[in-house]
């Protein structure tokens, strides 16, 4: 794994682009049913957040492990996690045990789907217009960025939570 | 260095995500797989599927024999594991052949509990032999006796092959170690609606039949069948870990310590065979997964190669689908959790229960001294994974509480806010 999705929740707007082009690029229609990002919107503690929510490629993956047919394997290249719809038996198993959502039942191939970060080129990036999507390197640079991230989305939670 | 051997013993997903594992971090290592059966790995949680017809027999199967050669695992397939000499280190095949290795570990699984004698006709469902061989028979009244996932998965399997189907439960309800009462109910409303007959409170007596099956006696009544089929439940097989004299625990399978190892230093366990901690409640226990074997294979492997590695516990994960309603069950149902209050001497008034029911979805959330222990879902298909890490991580609730009582609404896909009327509407 040499690079990875960064999410800046306090750039996103919520205008869904990365959605729709998600499930464009995936599945050739505008279907937010169909899109392995989703954007949340929360409003409460006096803030209105939007926060792009998608699969982390967790080093210990649950989704994996779970699968009772192997079908998420490790893509070598992007470090993605990769579903084989041709394994996949849309069990949903991966879809239960995954805590944040990042994995979804795709209800037209009646199989599991995820972000595969494109085979490396994430389109989601390239449609985000306000910088909130970012395909970085995990080296330093990327790291910082993660941090960054982190701490924006922790600052967000105490306004969200208190403390 | 000389070249490490390991033998693993089994071919299942705990022998196989532990050989694949050990090869793929110690490349040095020679791996030898033995096996009884002659096949690549498959997974034995989807047979229902390939018995119903809606898969076909090759996607049964999660490898073939050429990743094996890739993976450079030795394969010993089709012939049996006689004895292990763990002393002189040598494992002994039933067809003569001797193998020494410097580590060892058991994935030998489970088998299905089988009652009675066999007959023409009496099938279990645990290997790929066993659903080819129910394949083959040609029936047209089945009883299935059991109804865990695997006995509800294969009456549905054959009621869509056109079988007149009927279901013996000998316990007060169905899906006992997932569901409570009224779950349960909901699921025999399900099943019953298909057509598929369900006897509950009733045990198997007499199989009635000469060379082949002719019918069952219950305890209540006599059903005609000329395809019965067990599906009681599995347990470890451990013939050849008793013979070597590992220890075992009280619920007989393989005790292992944290990190899979056995009582004897250098073998290890993995798998349906072992009994480990309850991620849930930290008891003993078994908890015979998919998810849990290919864990436990992989952290078998990292420990036999030197990398320590703990095991933080099996979950309980049940998973299934019947005529297109998503059942799921975490962790222990409250009727399993008051009998081992009972036994422990816990105080049942600590259990708490929040339930919740529209229409056709249904949840219930089983609480143990404000920490979550169980959870039952009809019909719900999001924020599953968030409760099952909640249990998990077993915290308290009020802890997770604090954060969903800042009341937040989350307008769209809200995996917050859609579980939070679950924690609001309870205690």
């Amino acid at each position: 794994m040499d690079k990875t999705l960064v999410l800046r929740p306090e750039r996103c707007t919520g205008c869904h682009s990365c959605e729709m082009v998600c499930s464009l690029t995936h599945d050739g229609e505008c279907n937010l049913n169909l899109s392995r990002i989703g954007v949340m919107k929360t409003n409460g503690g006096g803030t209105n957040e939007n926060i792009p929510v998608v699969c982390q490629q967790c080093n210990d993956a649950i989704c994996a492990d779970v699968c009772i047919m192997g079908a998420i394997s490790r893509d070598e290249a992007t470090g993605a996690l990769l579903v084989n719809e041709d394994l996949c038996v849309g069990c949903k198993t991966c879809v239960v045990a995954c805590p944040l959502g990042g994995v979804l039942y795709h209800y037209v191939k009646k199989c599991a789907m995820k972000c595969d970060l494109c085979g490396g080129d994430p389109e989601c990036v390239k449609s985000c217009l306000y910088g909130a999507l970012d395909y970085l390197p995990l080296d330093s640079w990327g790291w910082r960025q993660r941090r960054k991230g982190s701490e924006n989305l922790g600052q967000l939670f105490e306004v969200v939570y208190g403390k | 260095m000389a070249k490490s051997k390991v033998a693993v013993i089994g071919n299942g997903i705990a022998g196989f995500s532990s050989a694949s594992t050990i090869k793929r971090l110690d490349d040095g290592s020679d791996v030898t797989v033995f096996s009884e059966e002659s096949v690549p790995l498959y997974s034995a949680c989807v047979l229902p599927n390939y018995i119903s017809g809606s898969i076909s027999r090759e996607r049964v199967f999660v490898r073939d024999l050429e990743d094996y050669k890739r993976l450079g695992l030795r394969t010993i397939f089709g012939c049996t594991v006689k004895e292990i000499d763990r002393v002189a280190k040598k494992v002994f095949t039933s067809d003569g052949q001797i193998f020494s290795f410097d580590k060892l570990v058991f994935a030998t699984g489970s088998e299905a509990v089988l009652f009675g004698e066999r007959k023409k006709g009496i099938f279990k469902l645990k290997s790929l032999k066993d659903a080819d061989d129910l394949l083959a028979h040609k029936g047209r009244r089945a009883v299935v006796v059991g109804s865990g996932a695997i006995g509800l998965e294969v009456a549905i399997a054959l009621h869509l092959k056109g079988y007149k189907v009927a279901v013996i439960e000998m316990l007060e309800s169905l899906l006992p170690m997932a569901l409570d009462k009224h779950g349960a109910e909901k699921v025999r409303e399900i099943i019953e609606g298909q057509g598929i007959e369900v006897y509950l409170g009733e045990s198997a007596t007499v199989v009635v039949g000469g060379e082949s099956v002719q019918g069952l006696v219950t305890s209540r009544r006599s059903l005609e069948c000329d395809t019965l089929i067990w599906a009681v439940g599995m347990r470890p097989r451990v013939t050849l870990a008793r013979e070597l004299g590992l220890k075992l625990g009280e619920k007989g399978g393989i005790r292992v310590d944290s990190h899979m190892e056995t009582s004897f230093p250098g073998i290890y366990a993995c798998g349906d065979c072992v009994e480990t901690d309850d991620m849930f409640t930290g008891a003993p226990s078994l908890n015979l997964f998919w998810h849990n074997a290919n864990r436990q294979g992989a952290i078998a492997a990292r420990n036999c190669i030197g990398l320590r590695r703990a095991y933080p516990g099996s979950q309980n994960i049940l998973n299934v689908d019947l005529f297109g309603n998503h059942v799921v069950g975490f962790g222990h149902t409250e009727t399993a959790m008051r009998r081992s209050c009972h036994k422990n001497g816990d105080d049942p008034t600590d259990l708490s229960v929040i339930e919740k029911e529209e229409v056709d979805r249904y949840f219930r959330i089983v609480l143990f001294k404000d920490r979550c222990v169980g959870a039952q879902f009809i019909n719900v298909e999001k924020d599953l994974g968030l409760v099952l890490n909640i249990m998990s991580l077993r915290k308290e609730l009020k802890s997770i509480q604090r954060v969903f009582d800042k009341r937040t609404s989350i307008s769209q896909k809200g995996w917050l806010g859609r579980i939070n009327p679950l924690f609001l509407s309870g205690k």
